[in-house]
């Protein structure tokens, strides 16, 4: 209780420091939704023209959209630093964490807490358009939105396992900003449309070894296509949570191997 | 009390490939180049006690302190705080370190002072009465009054200083270790921190252990010296005998009113003193002023002309620790 407490005086100071530079804060949260707004806006004009792509409609390519909108909102407010993990093993700015009697990860993911107003409002938005569409038309009932936040739940989580293993990996690289394109950014960008989509081998790399196609495609075929049947939903917050455990565990067995700087 | 048993880290480091793909290559590299900073270093630290640790730069002076807050795990041996291992126990033992790292600040750098130690309490679940008595005795003795509403990142690096040392002691830890916390300072703000940390060591019997560059922060506050070199521990006593064992090795530069005449070397050759250099009418010379006198060296170098000028210089301590050991 008292660590939810101290989550969220720490995330408070962090924001209370970017309302310092409110012109960068306000001008950040802006190009968000001009970026995704636009990318939104292609992606379903070009669907809609071609009658949907393998088999999606344009709500259900753009239910996957939101979900993602959401997820990648989600985990960057959690765990913002995550994602930019780098400058503290190289800097050596992880010492100063470490000073601090609570776990590390804790002081560590609400450095920079963003409040992701930009994805929160276009994530929204996307979602409630394509839902009351698609229960309009029968393909789904207003299960469909528990279910999705079960989705968003479960998502949320495997996306935050699989960034905090690709930055664990920076104990032993030092230089990880790579890798996290691919394991971050790359992979949750993927996971924005039908997997179908994709040839096999990246079908395949998406449910295996980087099982990002699990917060989004897999059990949204259940959600808002009737497909696989209801065990996915639980079946995948299984995973999330297992992989969410193993991240753990293999960032525990990074602390010990971190190296600090020179002064 | 801090134990620190036959400690030893070795840092192992990838070979930098050079040349086409450097980045690729080193990374698939399989070479490594070991490091070792620190070498079997053992002390005990008992409670009150203040020590200096000073060795050259890379001697591996951070690296030992960074075992003994917990931030690195060594590679061998082990550190006990009051009984605990920082490795192991790391949230216990923290609480019990004040931490200041003089080239790092732990304070929130965009927002106003006052609102750093209101977040360092609610991490360290400080009571409110404890804080408001702790912070309250800080700010009087470190004269922090008027920094209070002003950004971190706009306060100078003394008063900055003043402010870390404050925020390291909020939560009353027994124990403070001290990263070369004069660094960079002018004269008056070193000689401000010097004398707080005096009165945290004599009066809050805080036991204190410093790193520092800076001989006079050890002359004026260690009762105990701690010398490091090449990741091993070469001395650990008082300043005195570390002292003796010194000795006051001085350079002289003698300027003459006339250029010194040749021959000079042989005349100087039997003396308690070393001539290491010559340049037209100036003779530098070297010599321990335990075993000699700048007036002997003088008496003896009158004979060569008229002096016009001396000047008497002291090498810094390094220098010294490096050619001794």
């Amino acid at each position: 209780m008292s660590w939810i407490h101290i989550y969220f005086r720490l995330a408070g100071a962090s924001l209370r420091s970017q309302m310092q530079y409110k012109f960068n804060f306000i001008l950040s949260t802006l190009l968000v939704f001009l970026m995704f707004g636009l990318e939104l806006m292609t992606v379903s004009i070009i669907i809609y023209k071609f009658n949907g792509i393998k088999g999606w409609s344009v709500y259900e390519a753009g239910y996957l959209f939101a979900i993602m909108m959401f997820v990648r909102a989600f985990y960057r407010i959690i765990a913002g630093e995550i994602n930019g993990f780098e400058k503290y093993l190289v800097q050596g700015m992880l010492d100063q964490l470490l000073l601090r009697p609570m776990p590390v990860l804790l002081v560590l993911v609400t450095r920079n807490f963003r409040p992701m107003a930009g994805e929160l409002v276009l994530g929204t938005t996307t979602m409630s358009i394509c839902l009351s569409y698609l229960i309009e038309n029968k393909q789904a009932t207003l299960w469909a939105i528990p279910c999705s936040l079960a989705v968003i739940v479960s998502g949320t989580i495997i996306t935050l396992a699989i960034g905090l293993a690709t930055a664990t990996v920076g104990f032993w690289t030092h230089r990880i900003d790579e890798l996290q394109r691919i394991t971050d950014n790359a992979a949750s960008i993927a996971s924005q449309y039908p997997l179908s989509i994709y040839p096999k081998w990246m079908r395949i790399t998406l449910l295996t070894v980087l099982p990002m196609g699990f917060t989004s495609y897999m059990p949204s075929l259940y959600v808002i296509r009737g497909e696989l049947g209801l065990w996915i939903l639980p079946a995948t917050m299984l995973l999330a949570v297992a992989l969410l455990l193993g991240a753990l565990s293999f960032w525990k067995l990074g602390l010990r191997h971190y190296q600090s700087t020179g002064t | 009390m801090i134990i620190a048993h036959r400690l030893n880290k070795t840092f192992r480091l990838p070979i930098v490939m050079e040349g086409r793909f450097s980045a690729v290559r080193t990374l698939l590299s399989r070479e490594y180049r070991d490091v070792e900073a620190v070498n079997d270093i053992s002390f005990e630290i008992s409670k009150g006690e203040f020590v200096g640790y000073i060795g050259p730069n890379g001697a591996g002076k951070s690296t030992t302190i960074k075992m003994l807050c917990g931030i690195l795990h060594p590679t061998s041996g082990e550190v006990t705080i009051n009984g605990c291992s920082p490795q192991k126990q790391r949230q216990q033992v923290v609480r019990q370190l004040g931490v200041v790292f003089g080239q790092r600040t732990q304070l929130w750098w965009d927002l106003p002072l006052k609102d750093s130690f209101d977040i360092l309490a609610s991490l360290y679940k400080l009571e409110q009465q404890f804080f408001k008595n702790q912070l309250g005795v800080l700010t009087e003795i470190l004269q922090l009054q008027e920094l209070m509403g002003i950004p971190v990142r706009k306060l100078s690096l003394g008063q900055r200083m003043r402010a870390d040392l404050a925020a390291s002691l909020l939560h009353d830890p027994d124990i403070l270790f001290l990263d070369e916390p004069t660094i960079g300072l002018d004269v008056a703000a070193k000689k401000q921190i010097r004398d707080y940390l005096k009165q945290m060591n004599s009066q809050w019997n805080k036991t204190i252990l410093l790193t520092t560059h800076d001989m006079d922060d050890i002359e004026q506050l260690c009762s105990r010296v701690i010398v490091i070199n090449h990741g091993a521990a070469i001395y650990d006593g008082d300043l005195e005998t570390l002292r003796g064992r010194i000795g006051l090795p001085t350079v002289m530069k003698i300027k003459f009113r006339e250029a010194v005449s040749p021959g000079y070397e042989d005349f100087l050759s039997a003396s308690t003193f070393q001539v290491i250099g010559c340049q037209d009418r100036v003779i530098t010379v070297a010599c321990n002023r335990k075993e000699t006198t700048a007036m002997e060296v003088l008496n003896r170098m009158s004979k060569l002309g008229t002096i016009e000028d001396i000047h008497l210089e002291e090498p810094n301590f390094e220098d010294i620790i490096h050619r001794i050991y």
